[in-house]
């Protein structure tokens, strides 16, 4: 079975677990109006179930799922999960800088200057536009 | 009709110096400030409002005009040049946009979207200096019923992006609809699958997951493709073809057609409040695509495409004023943010406003044109600036870039939910391009959602259990009709593409 | 320098500045968190009252908006927070008390969550109908609908609903609800003649002004200024009624002297010329401060009569 095919079965299990535990758990059920709240997520969900089970039998479309880079797409998502995270906690002035050092140096950058200017210049650019001039709060500020 | 004195007054309260100089900056502002990724045009005009305190109040109006389009145009620069826009107008320019970059010509791309803005611009400017009353009366006369009718009409058009697999295209577009019911139903106004999170009350906040779909997840692409970040983020050839770093006349000229049906389409969704200019710049595109005679070079660094888009969503801009100016009330958040920016002079918006403060309207006219002058002229300018800014290294350019989209977020929502919001459709997103759904579809579908179910409570509402009550609708009819045969057309058209291959 | 700032601090230079000596002093920033996004009316009054606070007594006050229902999202954050006195939210009476009415259980927070500072103004909300409407008062409207077979009337917020429910179950009128989110587009159904009748909130003062609408009734519990021979809903025999109040609240359990420092420096920048400037232009209605115990009490009857539109 192609992952094509794969993905179809995946969008078709979605639209099932909302239509069964999602939508009942967390709609609030109402006797009146003109539409329940439920009835367009359980259309949609009931979309997905249906698209993905014919997607699932037919596939066709763009067909690839490039596992490396995908993967590592998702762990520099990770990280910024966790950079915001500590942003939260820790505030902007010390976090951004560091989260942009760690992110060029993962890349492979390795010039001091462009090092420098982006962990630097460019979080305290950030921090004085928005913190000084237009007198708002940055994450964890 | 007001004086022509009155008229003649306000034009001349217009063209001073000093308004001039605020057009300029607000134009630079919007620009800039629209231009970062992750921020765009109506964070750009909210965050301009609160400097207009201190001024008169026809300054405070240039300015915020100068901001809005130059925030509009700048919007667009982003999207063109690393393929992260912030909005689903500009996924739509960076359709075509950001091939002619990768392709060695950014200038001409950019170029293309600032001329066409500045046209559309312009021509609904003229709409609304013109007939605004008049048309003001066709938009009144557009209800709940026409506007569900409009929409239906508006997927069935869109319908033709979604791509080589309809079932893929649908499936995205149902996931969309899906994510748009979540928060307080617009019937009953209970609370959808907000698993606790109050902060979803009002619904997944629009700007971090078109963000997070559209630009963090290909910075995240690009950070994955990177090696070693020495390269600049975008190249332009040592020795190339002046032609390929400006737009022609003969290349304008060429899409006059395009720019002038997408500014047609987006005055007409401009006028009728609530549409927003999602549709007009993904159905003017659309459109573009289906009258082209080479449709299958859409997508791949069209001009066409980008003059579609962005001569339909500026558009949108000048026409949102006409119900406002005309009768008081705002077509868009950017109309109500100048509608606060007034209160706050004590200037009272409603339908005296025309009457009580013609010369002051007349004087927003002249602003308007300027601003359209001075956008052109300093658009120019920008796009060098900004060409050259993304000539730096990748590693910098998107590591700041994802920063960027971080702080966007967090000042657009005022919370770090907005934020994770934005991360986690940032992963959606990537694994929707990685299995082949199309994320734009879904971003559309997310944003015409709410007003899609809510038109459908209001026709309901005022059908009541009587469906004969739709024989009152005539326009609302036609439109469901033109729906009916968008969709069969496309069909046709897509299979007869389909054998021709 | 914020730029802000000082551009409010230039406005208020005209008002004649009443410097509040407060004897408690915050020990760090006060937040002040306003329910609501940024750029809309009421951010805008937040923002005006948090820089007016902070040119009055000097203290670090800094605004921040926390967006969702109303202020829902925003309290749970503020309910949740140490009762020192450097966290104050801005939101709105009625979704808060529906939510605790309807839903209280899974609210985070009860009513004696917070300690209530202040109440800023309340929104002047009214049933209108366009100016050549067969009818002029709710029991004309009534009539119409009956005789139409039911009538649509727009409203923008769930008390609002009720009402039209109530009159409903009490005339047996067949009216419509039609679901909005706005006083502008609502207003628009009405002038477009999609909707018969719709309420509104302020928005439709000036349309009165210009002969395009008419009143039909005040839907708070008195009459409006600007209207004064227009009745009252329950002056038209029904007993309904919604009273949206702006709200100042912080966490419950403030130390005494910093519950009244801050009370007393909200009270002084609600009562400057530039929030009331602001507030007449943006509501169209007075600033009205009822103080700690007023604002506690305006939440508590708040409730009850919430359980009544619910029929409770």
């Amino acid at each position: 079975m192609t992952l094509d095919r794969l993905s179809g079965l995946a969008v078709a299990g979605f639209g099932a677990v909302l239509l069964l535990w999602v939508i009942p758990g967390q709609v609030e059920p109402v006797d009146y109006g003109w539409i329940r709240p439920e009835t367009l997520p359980n259309l949609t969900a009931g979309a997905l179930l249906l698209l993905g089970l014919l997607q699932a039998a037919a596939g066709g479309g763009v067909a690839r799922l490039p596992l490396r880079p995908t993967a590592r797409a998702l762990l520099y998502l990770g990280y910024t999960a966790v950079a915001v995270w500590a942003m939260g906690r820790l505030g902007f002035v010390w976090v951004a800088p560091l989260m942009v050092l760690l992110l060029m140096l993962w890349i492979g950058e390795r010039r001091p200057l462009w090092l420098g200017l982006g962990a630097a210049v460019v979080p305290a650019v950030v921090w004085g536009v928005v913190v000084g001039l237009l007198g708002r709060t940055l994450p964890g500020g | 009709m007001p004086e022509l004195d009155t008229v003649l007054a306000g034009l001349g309260d217009a063209l001073t110096l000093g308004n001039l100089l605020y057009v300029v900056a607000g134009v630079a502002v919007g620009q800039f400030v629209g231009a970062v990724p992750g921020i765009g045009p109506v964070m750009a005009m909210a965050i301009a409002v609160p400097f207009t305190f201190v001024m008169s109040p026809l300054a405070a109006i240039a300015f915020l005009m100068g901001v809005n389009k130059g925030g509009l145009f700048g919007g667009a620069i982003p999207a063109v040049l690393i393929n992260t826009p912030g909005t689903p107008d500009a996924a739509a320019t960076a359709l075509d946009g950001f091939p002619l970059t990768r392709r060695g010509k950014p200038l001409k791309a950019t170029k293309m979207a600032l001329y066409a803005s500045v046209t559309g611009d312009t021509f609904s400017d003229l709409v609304l200096i013109t007939v605004s009353a008049p048309l003001a009366a066709v938009a009144l006369y557009m209800g709940p019923v026409e506007v569900f009718c409009l929409i239906v009409f508006a997927f069935s058009v869109i319908a033709g992006l979604v791509g080589e697999s309809m079932v893929k295209g649908l499936a995205a577009a149902a996931f969309g609809l899906l994510c748009a019911t979540v928060g307080l139903d617009p019937d009953q106004g209970t609370p959808r699958l907000i698993f606790g999170w109050f902060e979803l009350y009002d619904g997944l906040p629009l700007a971090p997951v078109a963000i997070g779909t559209l630009a963090v997840a290909e910075i995240l692409r690009r950070l994955v493709a990177m090696r070693g970040g020495g390269r600049p983020a975008v190249t332009i050839p040592e020795a190339q073809d002046p032609a390929d770093a400006r737009v022609s006349w003969a290349e304008y000229w060429g899409c006059r057609y395009t720019m002038l049906r997408g500014a047609v389409i987006g005055t007409v969704l401009g006028a009728m409040p609530g549409i927003g200019s999602t549709a007009a710049a993904f159905m003017s595109y659309a459109s573009a695509r289906q009258a082209s005679r080479d449709p299958d070079s859409f997508g791949k660094g069209n001009l066409h495409g980008i003059a579609a888009t962005e001569s339909a969503n500026s558009a949108v801009v000048g026409a949102n004023l006409i119900p406002l100016l005309s009768l008081g009330i705002p077509g868009s958040i950017g109309a109500a943010l100048v509608i606060s920016a007034l209160m706050i002079q004590g200037i009272q918006p409603g339908p005296l406003l025309f009457e009580s403060q013609g010369r002051l309207i007349y004087g927003l006219f002249g602003a308007m044109l300027m601003a359209n002058v001075v956008n052109f002229w300093m658009g120019q300018l920008g796009l060098r600036l900004w060409a050259r800014v993304v000539s730096a290294p990748e590693s910098i350019v998107f590591a700041t870039a994802l920063l960027l989209c971080t702080v966007g977020v967090y000042l657009s929502t005022g919370d770090l939910v907005g934020v994770y919001v934005m991360l986690i459709f940032a992963g959606v997103g990537t694994l929707m391009t990685a299995t082949g759904y199309s994320v734009v579809v879904f971003v559309i579908a997310f944003f015409l959602g709410p007003r899609f179910e809510l038109s459908l409570s209001q026709t309901l509402g005022i059908l009541g259990d009587d469906p004969v009550r739709m024989l009152d609708h005539p326009v609302g009819l036609g439109l469901l009709a033109l729906a009916v045969a968008a969709a069969w057309w496309m069909g046709v058209r897509q299979r007869g593409s389909r054998t021709a291959r | 320098m914020r730029l802000a700032t000082l551009t409010f601090g230039l406005l208020a230079a005209l008002a004649i500045a009443v410097p509040a000596h407060a004897e408690w002093k915050p020990s760090g920033p006060v937040k002040l968190e306003i329910g609501f996004g940024p750029g809309g009316e009421t951010d805008t009054m937040g923002r005006a009252i948090a820089a007016e606070m902070k040119k009055q007594t000097g203290w670090d006050v800094i605004a921040a908006n926390k967006p969702g229902g109303g202020g829902v999202a925003m309290f749970t954050g503020v309910g949740a927070a140490k009762p020192d006195g450097m966290t104050v939210g801005m939101g709105v009476s009625m979704p808060v008390l529906i939510n605790l009415v309807l839903r209280g259980d899974k609210l985070p927070f009860k009513l004696d969550s917070f300690d209530y500072l202040a109440t800023v103004t309340r929104a002047q909300v009214a049933i209108v109908a366009k100016a050549d409407a067969p009818f002029d008062d709710v029991a004309g409207l009534v009539a119409y609908s009956k005789a139409n077979g039911g009538a649509p009337v727009a409203f923008d917020a769930k008390p609002q609903e009720l009402i039209l429910r109530g009159i409903n179950k009490q005339d047996d009128a067949g009216i419509r609800p039609v679901s909005s989110k706005s006083s502008a587009e609502m207003i628009q159904n009405v002038l477009g003649g999609h909707v018969v009748a719709s309420f509104a909130a302020g928005a439709h003062i000036e349309y009165l002004k210009s002969g395009d609408l008419k009143m039909l009734a005040s839907a708070t519990a008195d009459r409006h200024g600007y209207a004064p021979d227009t009745r009252t809903l329950r002056e038209q025999g029904y007993d309904l009624a919604v009273d949206p109040w702006f709200y100042f609240a912080a966490p419950a359990g403030l130390p005494a002297d910093a519950r009244a420092g801050l009370a007393k420096a909200l009270d002084a920048a609600i009562a400057s010329d530039a929030v009331r400037k602001l507030v007449a232009n943006a509501f169209h209605s007075e600033v009205e401060n009822r103080g700690p115990d007023g604002t506690a009490k305006m939440m508590t009857d708040g409730i009850a009569s919430v359980k009544v539109l619910f029929g409770q």
